[in-house]
């Protein structure tokens, strides 16, 4: 069993998010998205899972070298359900060092790892559980004031809104997404955020390492 | 396994693609197969150099299809994942290992002829070791009133040598929502051809397929082909992303769609990119109408524009 969770969770353990926040619309941005037309929030890079997978390595093991990286991306899959005893398949695949060489060199020109002492690192954070464990009651302290605010504005807003607020809750996916941008340029001016012009934001999530397990516990 | 007598819709539904029904019902036609009406296993049986297993679970079924090293499989192996209620979940999780130097055409199925609610999804994995030669046919049936939701995403790695055919067809019937993802992985020297063809037809139709091959491995070669037509409102979205990462590889995206009535929509998304300095990746696509000349012929022999352009369509998803 522990086998099998290996091989599934190799290429199914995390999941990327990239978010930029802009602070003023600029004539190259997207019409729909207000962002710019030539960086999606998951960049292309992740499409590809062996370039997930060496980001996997690197966010599990710590830093690796390119022989140990050569190693790692090597896999035998294995069946889900019969057993090493019924039959045990040898099915194997590889990828050169020249590959690996091209992966790499593109998830550093992403700057999504980088080279120091001959070992390759991954430049963004990764929650896994304990930090989203931690993370979460400042998240829930941050919606509850909002709630809050919310509840306290509800009649006022409808009473100033209702005609662009029909179904009485589409303007309120306009409100936070601007009350968001709102708080970045607030927080900037009271030095709260770096300086920068926009902020851009990479990290990996461990959910769907978690999900899995939670399927493979309940199926098998 | 359950008794009950497969139904008799979803047969006829792969009778529709001039497949023999005989070769999916168990006991008899040639051939391994697995047999799924909803979410349990009406049928399963075994030949020599196939391992099939199957188990089911809640809303579904995991499945573990091996082809024994060296095996040369004859006659295909037959998939039938049926649905003929109007509504629930059939969930599906597939893994199918074909060893070094194997052959075998794996033809699978999916019908849903009472569609209205309904949910298919599918989680597969294949794994073609070396020097194989692998195809995979898949056809779709999801009845007349475009209420299915079917999701399939599949990862495929093609080892060294290897062939891969994979064959998608969803022409008969209205097919509802359909998102699928489809990212094949090409080592050394492997060859992959990938054939969509779907068909939507009013404006309950949405049909969106990503088909990703990136070569991996040096000289592996590889064709994406995808042909759509939407009609009276149908929406088509074709994302071909072809990554030559490999040295020497070479891949090509070819998609072609034909948008008919008002409200139809087309849209195409040849995707290729290429990091090895000595890889190659080219793209073309055209959207919209038949070439006038094309409808003239056709329509100088008594055809109006409309039976010229069925006509044309028919033929452009009936081709190889």
């Amino acid at each position: 069993m522990s086998e099998k969770k290996n091989i599934e969770g190799k290429y199914s353990n995390y999941r990327f998010n990239a978010k930029i926040n802009i602070e003023e619309i600029q004539p190259w941005f997207d019409f729909d998205r207000g962002k710019p037309w030539d960086e999606r929030e998951v960049p292309w890079p992740l499409e590809n899972k062996v370039r997930r997978e060496i980001l996997i390595t690197l966010a599990n093991e710590g830093p690796k070298s390119f022989k140990e990286l050569l190693n790692y991306i090597r896999f035998a899959p294995k069946p889900l359900l019969i057993q090493k005893e019924e039959y045990e398949p040898h099915v194997r695949f590889q990828w050169s060092e020249q590959v690996l060489e091209n992966h790499l060199l593109n998830l550093e020109w992403y700057n999504l790892i980088r080279k120091r002492d001959n070992k390759y690192e991954i430049t963004f954070p990764v929650l896994n559980i304990e930090t989203l464990n931690s993370l979460d009651k400042y998240i829930t302290l941050f919606a509850e004031y909002w709630i809050n605010i919310i509840k306290e504005t509800k009649e006022k807003v409808q009473a100033e809104f209702s005609d662009i607020n029909k179904d009485n809750n589409s303007l309120y996916q306009i409100l936070l997404d601007k009350t968001v941008d709102k708080l970045y340029t607030m927080l900037k001016k009271e030095r709260l955020l770096p300086q920068e012009a926009n902020i851009k934001a990479l990290w990996a999530e461990q959910l769907r390492k978690i999900k899995f397990e939670e399927w493979v516990k309940d199926n098998f | 396994m359950s008794d009950e007598p497969y139904p008799e819709e979803i047969l006829e539904s792969i009778e529709n693609y001039n497949i023999d029904i005989n070769n999916f019902i168990p006991g008899h036609g040639k051939g391994a197969k697995l047999l799924l009406n909803f979410n349990k296993i009406s049928g399963l049986e075994e030949i020599e150099g196939v391992i099939l297993k199957g188990r089911e679970i809640e809303n579904g079924i995991v499945a573990d299809i091996i082809i024994k090293e060296g095996s040369v499989i004859e006659d295909p192996v037959h998939l039938c994942f049926g649905v003929n209620k109007q509504s629930g979940i059939q969930q599906i999780f597939p893994r199918i290992i074909a060893e070094d130097n194997t052959e075998v055409t794996i033809r699978a199925h999916c019908s849903f002829p009472n569609a209205d609610g309904l949910i298919h999804k599918m989680f597969g994995h294949f794994y073609i070791g070396n020097n194989c030669k692998f195809t995979y046919n898949e056809t779709h049936y999801h009845g007349e009133k475009s209420g299915a939701l079917v999701a399939p995403v599949s990862y495929m790695y093609i080892g060294e040598n290897s062939i891969y055919e994979n064959n998608f067809n969803l022409t008969q019937g209205t097919p509802g929502k359909v998102k699928i993802l489809l990212d094949i992985y090409a080592m050394k020297n492997s060859v992959i051809r990938s054939n969509v063809k779907a068909f939507g037809k009013g404006i309950g139709d949405s049909i969106r397929i990503r088909d990703s091959v990136f070569l991996e491995g040096e000289n592996a070669r590889s064709v994406i082909k995808m042909k759509a037509a939407a009609k009276d409102g149908g929406e088509v979205l074709m994302y071909g992303i072809t990554e030559g990462n490999s040295p020497r590889c070479n891949g090509h995206v070819e998609c072609q769609e034909i948008v008919l009535g008002k409200g139809s929509t087309c849209r195409a998304r040849p995707f290729i990119r290429a990091i090895d300095p000595t890889s190659t990746v080219s793209h073309e696509a055209s959207l919209g109408r038949f070439p006038q000349k094309w409808l003239d012929e056709l329509q100088a022999k008594g055809l109006s524009e409309e039976e010229a352009t069925d006509i044309l369509i028919e033929a452009m998803l009936k081709e190889d």
